[in-house]
């Protein structure tokens, strides 16, 4: 009989009663364990493709919760396994006691829904965060003028400066438009009144985008460049006598236009100080 | 085997589906069985008896009806394709021989077979499937 049973023999249940003792006869025997070991291998294989097809984690776990809510509704802890594969669950009224307790428990907890009024709050700042942001994104703009990072890459390009580019000249800003129209052949020289009187060390006229800039290197109680261009020529919007700040990472910048032209006073310092520096009315 | 102290609840769930898989040929069809197949061993054991016997689970997930092979419909490829392509009984019987989920002994008594009966499935399953591999 028990050779009949050669087809059931695989390594996992060679050990049963029914098949311990074929096996140990068909190992011991050349031609039966040759049978075997071939036996073996293709069911290996087939065996291991089998096992490759897997209910994904997620929904395992789902359906073993299944087996934990033999009621579908309570919830009991984890089971065991006897000695046949059987699974223990806990008789109806152990289950019924725990379904209880659990709901006992649901009681006491007060719910941990949020409040309608935290999401009031929730929604409120939210709201009041975008407002901000609106307004600060808006003053930001009314704050700028057209143009105004091109003067931010010539106050940048003052870092490079080491005094020996300007040609001497010592005098009053208001001049000095002589001195460009002879020298240079600029004609788009002018000063705010405020800065007429300013004592000038140095002058020069370079390329700056294309623009033919002058630049004039000053000293009052700092060292003060001042910078005339034509508007157009570096794409620069701005009103007529208004002054408008710009700041790079050491130098700030005050502009303003003239006719066509547009004058820039700059110093290594910071917004206020330049703020300060523009209010002063004699220099 | 017994071999079956270590086979574990997440284990039986594995190779319930996987026998469903087999017999059903897809994956949705598969998961549906199963689903069904919990619910009902559950219910038919409630108030009854205070153990759950995975023997139950198998016996329920037998009954339900499986499908015949259709290229087109099938999530199955290789080995497995060539079992969902066995007949039954001998398809369910060498899919839960190679589970090893159950000893040759239970797993006759879960067939409603003999022992020589479930040798002799086995080896006629195992020779289909040999002559479909070559």
């Amino acid at each position: 009989m028990e050779q009949s049973l050669f087809s059931l023999l695989r390594p996992a249940y060679e050990k049963t009663p029914e098949l311990a003792t074929l096996a140990s006869q068909a190992r011991a025997e050349n031609e039966s364990s040759d049978a075997l070991l071939k036996q073996i291998n293709f069911d290996d294989n087939v065996a291991r493709e089998l096992s490759s097809l897997k209910l994904i984690d997620s929904k395992a776990d789902a359906f073993e919760s299944l087996l934990t809510r033999p009621n579908h509704s309570a919830k009991v802890g984890k089971f065991k396994a006897d000695e046949a594969g059987r699974i223990a669950l806990p008789n109806p009224s152990e289950a019924q006691a725990k379904e209880e307790e659990v709901e006992q428990e649901e009681e006491e907890e007060p719910t941990r829904r949020a409040r309608p009024r935290t999401i009031l709050f929730a929604v409120g700042v939210g709201l009041i965060a975008t407002v901000c942001m609106v307004i600060f994104l808006i003053s930001d703009r009314m704050n700028s003028f057209e143009g105004a990072d091109r003067i931010s890459d010539l106050l940048e390009s003052a870092n490079n400066l080491t005094g020996d580019e300007f040609e001497a000249v010592e005098t009053n800003a208001s001049n000095l438009q002589d001195w460009f129209f002879l020298k240079h052949g600029l004609e788009h020289y002018a000063v705010p009144k405020e800065f007429a009187n300013i004592k000038t060390v140095g002058c020069r006229v370079f390329k700056f985008d294309g623009a033919t800039v002058a630049q004039i290197m000053a000293v009052t109680d700092k060292e003060v460049l001042l910078y005339m261009f034509p508007s157009r020529d570096l794409g620069i919007k701005i009103r007529k006598g208004k002054w408008e700040i710009v700041e790079d990472d050491k130098w700030v910048g005050g502009v303003t236009g003239i006719n066509n032209t547009c004058f820039l006073v700059a110093f290594k310092g910071s917004k206020d100080e330049m703020k300060e520096f523009l209010a002063t009315p004699t220099r | 085997m017994t071999g079956l102290n270590s086979v574990s609840p997440t284990d039986h769930i594995q190779a319930l589906y996987r026998l469903l898989l087999i017999r059903t040929g897809q994956r949705l069809q598969a998961e549906n069985a199963l689903r069904k197949t919990l619910t009902e061993s559950l219910q038919n054991s409630d108030g009854q008896q205070n153990r759950t016997d995975f023997l139950n689970f198998y016996q329920t997930a037998l009954k339900i009806p499986g499908a015949a092979f259709d290229p087109l419909e099938t999530d199955l490829a290789g080995w497995p394709l060539a079992l969902h392509q066995l007949a039954e009984p001998e398809r369910s019987a060498i899919t839960l021989f190679y589970l090893e989920v159950f000893s040759p002994l239970v797993l006759s008594e879960l067939l409603g077979l003999h022992i020589d009966e479930l040798a002799g499935m086995i080896g006629a399953a195992r020779k289909t499937l040999e002559n479909q591999g070559k």
